[in-house]
């Protein structure tokens, strides 16, 4: 029989030492355990549902002030052996990202002539799609054999949360800002000076812009330029926030199935082609169907998060 | 045996409240003790507190039998111990001799 609290049980094993677990969660979920059943054999429904929602609250801050507290204990203190994977993960995924950064500024076609003194300006927004590649790359590079440790999946994670904001930054800021410098530097070669800036497209508009000009498409009565601005609004989001629950998988598979390197770059890969579909397909998608670009977006990110979310809670099947 | 420190024990507010607890009632569960103060100790925290409390030696804990009938996780009980006591009973008569001296 399932109790309350046996998943978050499962949770903190993977998430805290066992000296954390025993002294801080499983007091609170078995004290959650014995109000659920006392108030189970009283008969009131309503008290037994007010007890799971409060008791699972409080667990929930239990785990995050244990987990935190146990991330900051190992963090100081890591192995020789710890800090040479923590050192090849991190070369690996520096190098992926270079590598995929200079291949997509160099196939790039801006549909003009442009010279390469002009590619820098390409590096903000083409790191959108290669730093989730050299994150998830080298993730899949650190976690197998002696290098699945806690204390490297904690630096991995941290690694990821900091990735979001810089992409978060990146993709509100300032690949707006190099895009529309992109565009007036190449104007100017091919075209020589203009009295006045080049007006800005989408791509061109931080997310305060973009959010302005979408409410202003709506109020003009121009619905379908309003969606294609939504999507663009959406995909920056997502290019934000995908890099946990990517992440996240990772860790998931080499923790909880134990899967080798090659099987775990294989499914960097194919959460990569994940988290990329909604940039190539949201907008004709909900174009096509008629969709809001808001469900056409989101459907990648949610599909990575229930994934990492399943692979995380769900007990690993029993081996032979 | 409390562990050592250069530092003479200190005692937060929520500390004192369950030691306070604590030596009233011999042992309790920790949501017993959120249930005693009566909104001062949070569910959420308490935990926290209790292991921070045993970690400097406030306090000692023993895992109850689980429940024979319904299966579960064993439920935790705390006490205060001597050196938990006596720091309390310390704190209290500095408190009250501060209050002694610069009440006005």
């Amino acid at each position: 029989m399932r109790r309350p609290g046996d998943r978050l049980h499962r949770l903190a094993t993977t998430l805290c030492t066992e000296r954390t677990r025993r002294r801080l969660i499983d007091p609170a979920i078995a004290d959650l355990q014995s109000e659920f059943a006392v108030a189970r054999r009283a008969g009131a429904r309503w008290h037994t549902g007010r007890a799971l929602a409060r008791g699972y609250v409080s667990i929930a801050k239990v785990l995050v002030i244990a987990a935190c507290g146990d991330l900051w204990a190992e963090a100081s203190a890591w192995q020789p052996a710890e800090r040479a994977s923590a050192r090849r993960g991190l070369l690996v995924a520096l190098l992926t990202t270079a590598v995929a950064t200079v291949l997509l500024v160099a196939t790039f076609d801006s549909g003009i002539q442009t010279n390469w003194r002009l590619w820098g300006y390409l590096v903000p927004s083409m790191l959108t799609v290669a730093l989730p590649l050299g994150l998830l790359i080298g993730s899949a590079w650190t976690f197998h054999g002696g290098g699945r440790t806690r204390k490297l999946a904690a630096g991995c994670v941290v690694a990821a949360v900091l990735c979001s904001i810089a992409m978060y930054g990146n993709v509100s800021w300032l690949t707006p800002e190099s895009n529309q410098t992109f565009r007036e530097r190449a104007f100017e070669q091919n075209f020589g000076p203009r009295d006045t800036p080049l007006e800005r497209g989408l791509y061109e508009l931080t997310m305060p812009d973009l959010r302005n000009r979408i409410e202003q498409e709506l109020a003009t009565g121009h619905p379908e330029r309003a969606h294609v601005a939504e999507s663009v609004y959406y995909q920056r989001l997502v290019a934000a926030v995908s890099m946990l629950p990517m992440v996240g998988i990772i860790l998931a598979l080499a923790f909880r199935r134990e899967w080798t390197r090659g099987w775990l770059i294989g499914a960097a890969v194919v959460i990569f082609g994940v988290y990329c579909a909604p940039f190539v397909s949201s907008r004709p998608l909900s174009e096509a169907l008629s969709i809001a670009p808001i469900v056409t977006t989101w459907t990648g990110p949610a599909l990575l998060t229930g994934t990492a979310l399943l692979l995380t809670l769900r007990r690993p099947r029993a081996r032979a | 045996m409390p562990p050592r420190s250069a530092h003479p024990p200190r005692l937060s507010l929520k500390e004192s409240l369950i030691v306070e607890l604590l030596l009233r009632d011999a042992e309790l569960y920790g949501l017993q003790l959120v249930a005693a103060s009566r909104g001062r100790l949070k569910r959420g925290t308490v935990y926290v507190t209790l292991g921070r409390m045993e970690d400097k030696g406030f306090i000692t804990s023993r895992e109850e039998a689980p429940p024979a009938d319904e299966g579960g996780l064993p439920r935790r009980l705390y006490r205060a111990t001597p050196f938990g006591r006596h720091v309390y009973e310390a704190w209290n008569m500095a408190a009250a001799h501060m209050a002694l001296r610069y009440a006005r």
